[in-house]
């Protein structure tokens, strides 16, 4: 595979920097090796205003082979934020300055605080003891999956004055003793009652903030941080809410003006609006779903892959663990459950995996829309031994599949079981992981 | 009239008949004042050197010769422009009592005129008058026989003298026959000597600089011997390893380098135009190789490179390699660090200058060059009025890097695996004189090439990726000298760059593209008048037209508000093409003005204009240099100067990658100096600088109102910096001593066989994106807008990129019996900033899969690398058989193998980090041949 053959590039890079002093010893990203987020997975991924979400659902895939009890917070930052929402302020207040005149209190972050702290459910617990909710394994690897749900945080449909809006609503308890919450920063809501036009809080603070994000939607962010004993990480999940469903709050895009075509406006038939984009209703996205894990002997790409599925569960799938002699290969392959679309079509459009995008074409200086099929990505990762593509996609390595080669020794410390996850993403928020086990055979 | 604000070197023999003994004078201008030095030119070139037509003998102070006591007078003697001597005076003596003898023959002498740009014209030269006392008459002490050469005797001896390896002709050689000088040879190098007795008798032959060779000659009655003699050089020619440093000059900050001065300084690969890295002003590229022309804490970009007035697209071969010119096709390298003259322009930092050779070729000759990483050639040739000089070299890592990649253990299925970066440059230059116009046409040009092939991996994914950057130009030059008083140079250079990167994989179907290419046509016209002695004037104007075609088929992210995605889209790709207009026109003038105590000042000013894509903008700058001579020797001096430039292209297209509205970025430079010459050899420059920048291009937040539509502004001016430092470089220039005078000390030996200089520079460069509490605007329509203040970070000061607080650069070349030539360098240069990462400040993000630094609380470029220090060192041995030379040579790179930190590569999530070295131990071996 391409990753595989640009290993080759270490003889470039090696080369050029004349092999004095490359830096080879740094930890791979597929290497758990302490506390680690590996994914963050909302449920939907993506909110769409028309119809209006009933709640999301965060989930994050905590991991530390340690064995080390981890604690988790949770935010809800409601803006956009390149910074795990460091830059809320400066993004805030511009919006606030400018509805001042409005008289309209922009939304503040506020901490979830009965986030549940549960133990991951993979495909073979049958090892180790549960204690307060933790799965354990001779304590050597502490997994979760930490969640936000419900009353904890959500987004919530309210129709004030009969119209559509959205909600941020945040409401206190403390569900596990993992930690306490600040009341203080708990329970903002936005207020909607001075709300001059028939819009909600959100799409007024998103419109006015940033123009762009009004018609192709906002991202704002749920932040999590994680911490076990010294260790700490700060990880951030965005969720798209897409506001240009052309039956949707239309009239409010007709003004944007992104420098490129002004003014833009979007619809769903031209005939009604001369010169506006034609978009099709969007279809919620949602997450990638695992239909099965494959395995095969060896290296070679040409290997029959057998399947390791044995069974379902609510968090994914039940697989049969794989053996592996120490210092051997194997091939994994995941597969999902996707329709076979691999160019945008009407039936991918129903089906929900095509979706379409707004790109601007710098050789006229108009917007055009771009039609685009999803396209699944796996992330590999794993308490042992390495990954031939720790990155899978198949229109960077033609296949999902990647080579995992056993370590030299067998693992004495966990009995030679070896740990991995696959971290699916479908490039447009949707994110699904796998975990599986492999036993490192002398 | 005399010039001495060039670089001037040439030889002259003469011989002392009178006392059968050589003397040697070495010619040069000195750049060395003179309360009655005439106004001088700007950047004239000895075209022809004067030669010694008669010679007076100076009379051999009697007790001085009883004693057998050698000596030599150094004198300066001012030719005027028929060949006459104006004025000798004398600089130093080795004895008091030769000073006069010495003055009194050099007034008689007479030279053929010099030719500066092909106009005979004075010259200041340094002659060296050598008394050596006369060996005893043989025939007294052996009892032979007198030769007494006669004309009524019969032509029976006659030939010619050549220098060994160049075959250029020795003048003033000695032929001794059984120990007793007989003849000498003429300017053309011949003898011819009447009357030999017949039989073996022993011949010496010696010239003044070089070997005595001893022979049995057999004379026969009735035959005429002819013979052909090649004496050998006793070192490499003093004239040529003169480490030459500041000439008198009207900028106040200017270093000029003759190729031969500096073609053997370790650690250039005999690169002069490398050896500019080594002076003050110059901070250390990264990566240990060098390349990049950091001026006074400036980005690369904001220098530019020339090659005999015009401009070029790069200078060095792959951004560092070596430079784009063979060094056998330059004169020399004028390097500015600032305070320049009004001539150059579109520049905020230096300027330096390439000028090509000056052809001087009598009969073929040439050389050629192999070292480890590529060949070169040389050669000229004469062709009735005109001459011609061709270079050319080639890269060779092509062929044997592969060889090397194979050899490397890799995966199976990792397929077969090939790497070939090519690097070329040619010259053809030819030029001759009609009448008062002297033409020069000069054919250049670079390709570089990186190829890089994966073919054959295990699952059938092959690759290729290609660079190209290449260059090509004519340069038509005519000087013509309307007057003595008025010269009028014009230039015109059409060229062409190709710019080009492909890289594709068919079983991805992925092809990506960006070509660039810039046509264009230069032009400058520059008239110089001199109208009195104190006054000349100089102007021109600067003109290019031109244009770009850009086509870029890459996957472009054009998606308004893409969600972050752990990949990228190679296939998904865009096509953006440009045609880009580019014009440019300039005008300029400058004045000199000479005051009669010492004084001299430059005033000038610069008025550019820029049409660039949807760019327009003027620019009015005024610049002033002045020199003062407080004593002999001692220079006080001082410049100040304006410069703009547009910014670089990217910043200047259309939103939104640009932003065509951004004002030029401006410059302005304040010097303050000192030279003093401690002796005729040892010398020191002092300047304290200080360069105000403003108007960088910024990342700007803010939105503007135009055309009834709201833009991103993209980048505004808003950056600025500054670098204010001390820079001194104390030179020890090599002194023309003859090779078998005899030395006292060891210290005398290395004087005449040494030269180096130490360079130090003590600076500091800041910068800053935007002003403390600056804002930025959104306007959401004619005259409605918010305004908000830029965050701290963005607002605050910090290292520039490249500030470097001590560099110190130590240059020594020594010169070596029996062909030797060693040479060192060390530099010590304090590491770059940089801005430290931790894991505190990095966060996941779940969509992108990848670890994202928050550098709200990071302070920017806070820490610094290690100190750097590197030692290279460079041998050269020579043989010189009759008709060539051959040479070997080694250079080594970092000889101790320092692990210098040139970078820090971070993990995945910035926890750990390992510091990045570049370059080891690296020997190269080359040969040379010269003829």
């Amino acid at each position: 595979m391409v990753m595989r053959s640009l290993i080759s590039w270490r003889y470039i890079v090696c080369l050029l920097c004349f092999s004095a002093g490359c830096a080879k010893d740094l930890d791979k990203a597929s290497e758990v090796k302490d506390l680690r987020v590996l994914g963050i997975r909302a449920t939907p991924p993506e909110v769409l205003d028309s119809p209006l979400p009933g709640s999301i659902r965060f989930e994050a895939l905590v991991v530390d082979p340690r064995g080390n009890v981890v604690n988790t917070t949770w935010r809800f930052c409601p803006v956009p934020s390149d910074r795990a929402c460091s830059d809320y302020e400066e993004n805030k207040n511009e919006s606030y300055d400018n509805m001042s005149g409005d008289a309209f209190g922009a939304p503040t972050i506020s901490n979830a605080c009965n986030a549940t702290l549960l133990p991951y459910v993979g495909p073979l617990l049958s090892f180790g003891a549960s204690v307060d909710g933790i799965t354990n394994n001779r304590n050597y690897l502490n997994r979760y999956r930490t969640e936000v749900t419900g009353d904890a945080l959500e987004l919530v449909t309210d129709t004030p004055n009969g119209l559509a809006s959205l909600d941020v609503s945040f409401t206190a308890g403390l569900a596990n003793d993992l930690r306490t919450c600040d009341p203080t920063a708990v329970a903002t809501t936005v207020d909607t009652q001075t709300l001059p036009t028939q819009i909600s809080d959100l799409h007024l603070f998103y419109f006015l903030s940033n123009p762009i994000e009004s018609l192709v939607g906002s991202w704002p962010t749920a932040i999590l941080t994680a911490t076990s004993g010294p260790d700490s990480v700060i990880a951030q999940k965005r969720i798209n809410v897409v506001y240009r469903n052309p039956g949707a709050a239309q009239n409010l895009l007709g003004v944007f003006t992104p420098g490129l075509q002004s003014p833009l406006r979007i619809c769903a038939d031209a005939s009604i609006d001369p010169g506006c984009l034609v978009v099709r209703e969007r279809v919620q996205n949602t997450n990638p779903v695992f239909s099965d894990v494959r395995y095969a002997e060896g290296e070679s790409a040409n290997a029959e892959f057998t399947s390791l599925r044995i069974g379902n569960q609510s968090n994914g799938l039940t697989l049969e663990p794989i053996r592996v002699r120490r210092g051997k290969a194997v091939r994994i392959l995941p597969e999902f459950i996707q329709g076979n679309f691999e160019e945008p079509s009407e039936a991918c459009f129903v089906a929900g995996y095509c979706y379409e995008t707004l790109a601007a074409d710098l050789n006229t200086g108009t917007v055009n829309i771009i039609e685009r099929v999803e396209s699944i990505s796996v992330s590999w990762f794993a308490t042992q031994g390495e990954f031939g593509d720790e990155l899978t996609w198949r229109k960077f390595t033609k296949t999902l599949d990647t080579t995992y080669t056993a370590p030299d020794e067998v693992p004495t410390d966990t009995d030679g079981w070896v740990d991995l996850w696959l971290v699916a993403r479908d490039q447009r928020g949707g994110l699904q992981w796998q975990a599986m086990r492999v036993e490192i055979l002398p | 009239m005399y010039r001495l604000d060039s670089v001037i070197i040439c030889s002259a023999i003469a011989v002392c008949v009178g006392h059968v003994t050589p003397a040697v004078a070495a010619i040069e201008s000195q750049g060395q004042p003179s309360q009655n030095d005439p106004k001088p030119l700007p950047a004239p070139v000895l075209t022809k050197a004067p030669e010694l037509l008669r010679l007076v003998n100076a009379t051999y102070p009697q007790e001085l010769l009883v004693a057998g006591i050698d000596g030599m007078v150094l004198l300066y003697i001012d030719i005027d422009a028929t060949g006459e001597v104006a004025r000798a005076t004398v600089v130093n003596a080795s004895h008091d009592d030769f000073r006069v003898p010495a003055l009194v023959a050099a007034s008689g002498f007479i030279f053929s005129p010099a030719q500066i740009d092909d106009v005979p014209s004075g010259i200041r030269i340094e002659y060296r008058y050598v008394f050596r006392a006369p060996l005893p008459i043989p025939d007294v002490i052996a009892g032979a026989p007198a030769i007494k050469p006669s004309a009524k005797l019969p032509l029976n001896y006659y030939g010619e003298v050549l220098l060994a390896g160049m075959r250029r002709p020795i003048s003033g050689a000695q032929i001794v026959i059984d120990g007793r000088p007989v003849a000498e040879t003429d300017i053309q190098g011949h003898f011819e000597i009447r009357g030999v007795p017949i039989g073996k008798h022993r011949v010496k032959v010696r010239g003044p600089f070089h070997d005595t060779y001893i022979t049995d000659e057999v004379f026969t009655p009735g035959e005429a011997l002819k013979v052909r003699y090649f004496l050998r050089q006793t070192s490499s020619n003093p004239f040529e390893t003169v480490v030459r440093g500041k000439v008198k000059r009207r900028e106040a900050a200017k270093v000029t380098l003759g190729r031969s001065e500096v073609s053997k300084i370790a650690g250039t690969g005999g690169d002069p135009i490398r050896v500019i890295e080594n002076l003050p002003g110059m901070s250390r590229a990264p990566g240990g190789a060098g390349g990049a022309l950091l001026v006074r804490g400036a980005n690369p970009t904001d220098s530019r490179v020339f090659i005999d007035g015009i401009e070029v697209p790069l200078i060095y071969h792959f951004g560092g390699l070596t430079s784009v010119v063979n060094p056998n096709m330059l004169e020399e390298v004028e390097f500015y660090p600032g305070g320049f003259g009004a001539r150059y322009g579109s520049t905020i930092a230096g300027v330096v200058q390439v000028k090509t050779r000056r052809i001087n070729c009598e009969g073929w000759h040439g050389n050629v060059d192999i070292n480890l990483l590529h060949a070169g050639l040389y050669t000229c040739l004469k062709v009735g009025r005109w001459t011609f000089a061709a270079a050319g070299r080639r890269s060779y890592i092509d062929a044997i890097l592969p060889t090397v990649l194979k050899a490397i253990p890799r995966e199976e299925d990792e397929g077969i695996f090939t790497l070939a970066p090519v690097y070329a440059d040619y010259q053809l230059k030819g030029q001759a004189r009609y009448g008062a116009h002297s033409l020069d046409i000069l054919f250049f040009g670079a390709d570089d090439r990186f190829k890089v092939i994966q073919e054959g991996s295990a699952e059938g994914i092959n690759f290729e990726i290609s660079l190209k950057l290449a260059f090509h130009r004519i340069l038509l030059k005519d000087t013509w000298r309307i007057t003595d008083k008025l010269m009028l140079r014009s230039i015109v250079s059409p060229g062409y760059v190709r710019n080009q990167f492909v890289g594709q994989s068919e079983e991805l179907d992925v092809k990506n593209e960006f070509k660039l290419v810039i046509w264009g046509v230069q032009w400058r016209e520059e008239l110089e008048y001199e109208p009195t002695q104190w006054l000349s004037i100089r102007g021109g104007i600067d003109m290019a037209f031109g244009g770009a075609n850009l086509v870029i088929d890459a996957p472009i992210p054009t998606d308004i508000a893409a969600f972050p995605t752990p990949t990228f889209d190679f296939g998904d790709t865009r096509r953006f093409t440009r045609k880009i207009p580019n014009t440019s026109h300039a005008y300029w003038a400058e004045a000199t003005l000479e005051t009669g105590f010492g004084l001299q000042i430059t005033p000038g000013f610069r008025l550019d204009r820029w049409d660039f894509h949807h760019t327009q903008d003027y620019s009015f700058q005024p610049r002033v240099n002045a020199r003062f001579e407080v004593l002999k020797g001692s220079v006080i001096k001082a410049a100040y100067g304006l410069y703009e430039k547009l910014p670089e292209p990217p910043f200047l297209m259309e939103r939104p990658l640009g932003n065509p509205a951004l004002e030029p970025l401006r410059s302005q430079h304040f010097i303050v100096g000192f030279e003093h010459a401690f002796t005729d050899v040892i010398n020191i420059d002092v300047q304290l600088f200080y360069n105000l920048r403003r108007n960088i291009p910024s990342p700007s937040n803010s939105v503007i109102y135009r055309d009834g539509k709201q833009l991103a502004e993209v980048w505004s001016n808003d950056g600025g910096g500054e670098t204010y430092g001390c820079e001194i470089l104390l030179r020890h220039l090599a002194s023309n001593k003859p090779e078998d005078r005899v030395y006292h000390s060891l210290v005398d030996y290395l004087r005449g066989r040494f030269y180096g200089w130490i360079a130090y520079t003590l600076s500091r460069s800041l910068r800053f994106d935007h002003a403390p509490d600056a804002t930025y605007s959104l306007q959401q329509g004619q005259g409605a807008a918010f305004t908000y203040r830029y965050n701290d970070r963005a607002s605050k000061r910090y290292l520039a990129e490249f500030d470097q607080t001590h560099i110190l650069t130590i240059v020594a070349q020594l010169i070596l019996p029996m062909g030797f030539e060693a040479g060192a360098r060390f530099r010590l240069v304090s590491g770059n900033p940089f801005t430290p990462l931790q894991r505190g400040d990095a966060y996941f993000d779940a969509d992108s899969a990848s670890y994202h630094v928050d550098l709200t609380n990071v302070p920017r470029n806070s820490r610094r690398m290690p100190m750097f220090h590197q030692l290279d060192i460079r041998i050269d041995k020579t043989w010189t058989f009759d008709l060539w030379s051959f040479a070997v040579y080694v250079e080594v790179l970092n000889v101790y193998n320092r692990k210098n930190v040139e970078q820090f590569q971070y993990d995945y999530r910035f926890q750990n980090k390992a510091p990045m070295t570049f370059l080891p131990f690296f020997p190269v071996l080359g040969v040379k041949g010269t003829w």
